[in-house]
């Protein structure tokens, strides 16, 4: 094991390719995460943001590139170091319906992987009891089963498994997307609340950008498997400069009837093209509107724009000179 | 067109579902109207009742275990709740079309997308196959399928999921119909391609003059679309209102409670307000107000849990069931 200089950030993903097949799930994205901080990793469906997350805790092995938590290599760990960073990076399910054991009690779902830990009897009931108020569920309910539950407590329940053995980094795959709109405000508020208290990195996959610009510090937006856009919360939201990024916001519906039609949309046209055959130079210049020659030639580089953020598009201009069309 | 009755209205309608726990009160004497041309926006979360209501409206409960046991649809003067099942199917998909989530399951695998609605047009129009394939290939354009002529002979599978749900607006629109009901039309897609949905839907929508009755939980999509809006909450409509007055003065505590648990994409409020708790059972709900155990107004008081609050009358187009919508009338000016 490796010991980590003091300004390593908790996790540094480097080049990391996931190929299925043919499929290029995810094709060279790198990003660093620090302790208390919340990175959230958007896009739409098939851009590679879960596929991302599962490389992270090791569920799917890298082709290629590297993910170092805590100084320990993740995709070469073997034996008891990857018994160590599994226990320290955990992962949140969206659907609370199926990630959870139909047949086991809330106490036996909370108290496996403290059982697997090694953890004596006395000291895993007081630990059961304590997850649950963590999360905010009366500990008295912990000999029921998940169908007594309502979907937000369900969520609270996978949250709390998450923190069996007391994390550093969450991994959490859309994991409001499923909750109806009051109980969702619950459960985020609920993850600042644990963040707050227990220092938790957050990976935050969601496509849902009303969420995310609430609860990230930092946001990476993803297409086709790359990373096109990356920066700080403020960056990203107030001046995005890639193409894709300014279309993604535009998108979002303004829940205020009073800005109706006042908001220029931005409405690609065309689909995600097959990410078994990603169009040649930059992979977004088939749905976008500024694509020119060179888009097709030459790959733009993922580089620092004026406003600080990271950018791949040879027309993302410097901050001032554009705002979102 | 007249346009001083509604086109449709819904008079108290009550849809139960017997399950082995108990009788489930999906719809509880729900009342509205929707009006020609305009578009409802019908709101609430899992299990208020919303898309029981459609259902029953399309007469497409199923009898068993559902029950519709009360209650009037009035379509253009007659009540659908008293049609054959024949009748019915005369009305489904050429008066009133239906838009659905899923385009994966509303269409059928094994024909051709251009066989579907060519289909649909030629069981309630009289055209010759010829005239109904010319224009099932025109609709198709009109929604924005690239290369129609083509894609008409392609199966549901080759398209995309966001070119599925605009050929299921094409088939819906195909037969100008008079009422279009969308139910989570952009739910399963993604933000991008949800937009190029609603803008297909909007043009769909002006194309053929119909009404609409849209039902999601997104507030976002009501504020973008909607004229109208009806707010549901544990099988019963608990707020009704035009849709500006609904964002800007609700009178209904669970209104405000929605709006204020909406995280925002302008601006990072520094915390969410949720409503505490979870929705009722609809086998056993609460007394009184279905709401009133996690309603921040009611303060635990006797009324709240004794007696049901009638929906009445507030304002001009402005009805709201709470028993003290008056002491909501500070909250102007929501969400913050």
């Amino acid at each position: 094991m490796s010991t980590i200089p003091t300004d390593e950030p908790l996790l540094r993903v480097d080049g990391l390719v996931k190929h299925f097949a043919a499929v290029r799930a995810v094709d060279g994205v790198s990003f660093t995460l620090r302790a208390s901080e919340t990175l959230g990793l958007v896009g739409e469906s098939g851009c590679g943001k879960s596929t991302t997350g599962r490389c992270i805790i090791g569920l799917e092995r890298p082709t290629a590139g590297s993910v170092v938590f805590d100084g320990h290599v993740v995709s070469t760990a073997t034996g008891r170091e990857l018994r160590a960073i599994r226990r320290d990076v955990q992962y949140v399910f969206q659907d609370p319906f199926s990630s959870l054991n139909p047949l086991m009690t809330i106490h036996a779902t909370l108290e496996e992987p403290l059982l697997l830990a090694g953890v004596a009897r006395a000291d895993r009931r007081v630990r059961v009891a304590e997850l649950m108020k963590l999360v905010g569920l009366a500990p008295e309910h912990a000999n029921r089963f998940p169908h007594e539950f309502s979907g937000g407590q369900r969520q609270r329940i996978g949250i709390a498994r998450a923190l069996a053995l007391s994390p550093k980094l969450l991994i959490l795959d859309e994991p409001v997307s499923a909750l109806d709109v009051s109980i969702q405000a619950q459960v985020i508020n609920l993850l600042e609340d644990l963040q707050d208290r227990l220092g938790l990195a957050y990976l935050f996959v969601a496509h849902d950008l009303s969420v995310v610009s609430h609860i990230c510090h930092r946001v990476a937006v993803m297409y086709l498997g790359r990373i096109v856009e990356i920066g700080s919360r403020d960056e990203i939201f107030d001046n995005p400069t890639h193409p894709y990024t300014q279309a993604l916001l535009s998108a979002v519906p303004i829940d205020d009837p009073d800005k109706r039609g006042q908001q220029s949309r931005i409405v690609l046209t065309g689909d995600l093209p097959n990410p078994a055959n990603p169009p040649s130079g930059c992979r977004f210049r088939t749905r976008c509107w500024k694509a020119a020659e060179i888009c097709s030639n030459t790959e733009p580089p993922l580089e620092r724009k004026a406003g600080g953020q990271l950018a791949a598009c040879h027309f993302a201009p410097p901050l001032a000179a554009e705002t979102v069309a | 067109m007249d346009r001083h009755t509604p086109l449709l209205s819904v008079e108290d309608l009550v849809t139960e579902f017997r399950t082995p726990d108990g009788i489930v009160h999906a719809v509880d004497r729900v009342s509205y109207s929707v009006w020609p041309g305009e578009t409802l926006a019908v709101v609430g979360e899992s299990g208020s009742g919303k898309s029981v209501t459609a259902m029953s409206i399309l007469g497409l409960v199923q009898q068993p275990p559902g029950r519709i046991v009360g209650g009037r649809v009035v379509f253009e003067g007659r009540d659908l709740l008293q049609m054959s099942p024949r009748e019915m199917r005369g009305v489904r998909g050429k008066s009133i079309a239906m838009i659905f989530q899923d385009p994966m399951t509303s269409m059928n695998p094994v024909f051709t997308v251009g066989f579907q609605i060519t289909e649909a047009m030629l069981a309630h129009g009289n055209m010759t196959k010829r005239e109904a394939q010319d224009r099932t290939i025109a609709m198709l354009s009109t929604v924005g399928v690239p290369d129609a002529a083509m894609r008409f002979h392609q199966y549901p599978h080759q398209y995309s999921g966001g070119m599925r749900q605009r050929a299921l607006i094409a088939m819906a629109i195909a037969n100008r119909p008079r009422l279009l009901i969308a139910d989570e039309p952009t739910t399963a897609l993604d933000v991008t391609i949800q937009a190029q949905v609603f803008e297909t839907l909007r043009m769909a929508q002006a194309e053929t003059e119909a009404a609409m009755i849209l039902i999601t939980h997104d507030l976002g999509l009501v504020a973008e679309l909607a004229d109208r809006v009806v707010v549901m909450y544990g099988g019963r409509v608990v707020e009704t209102a035009d849709v500006r007055v609904l964002f800007h003065a609700p009178r209904h505590p669970y209104t405000v409670g929605l709006l204020k648990s909406l995280p925002r994409i302008d601006g990072r409020a520094e915390r969410l307000s949720p409503i505490p708790g979870a929705p009722p059972s609809l086998i056993h709900l609460p007394s009184g107000c279905p709401f009133h155990p996690r309603c921040a107004l009611s303060n635990d008081r006797a009324l709240c849990r004794s007696e049901r609050p009638p929906l009445r009358e507030l304002g001009p187009n402005h009805r709201s069931a709470c028993h003290f919508a008056e002491e909501l009338v500070d909250a102007r000016g929501l969400p913050a």
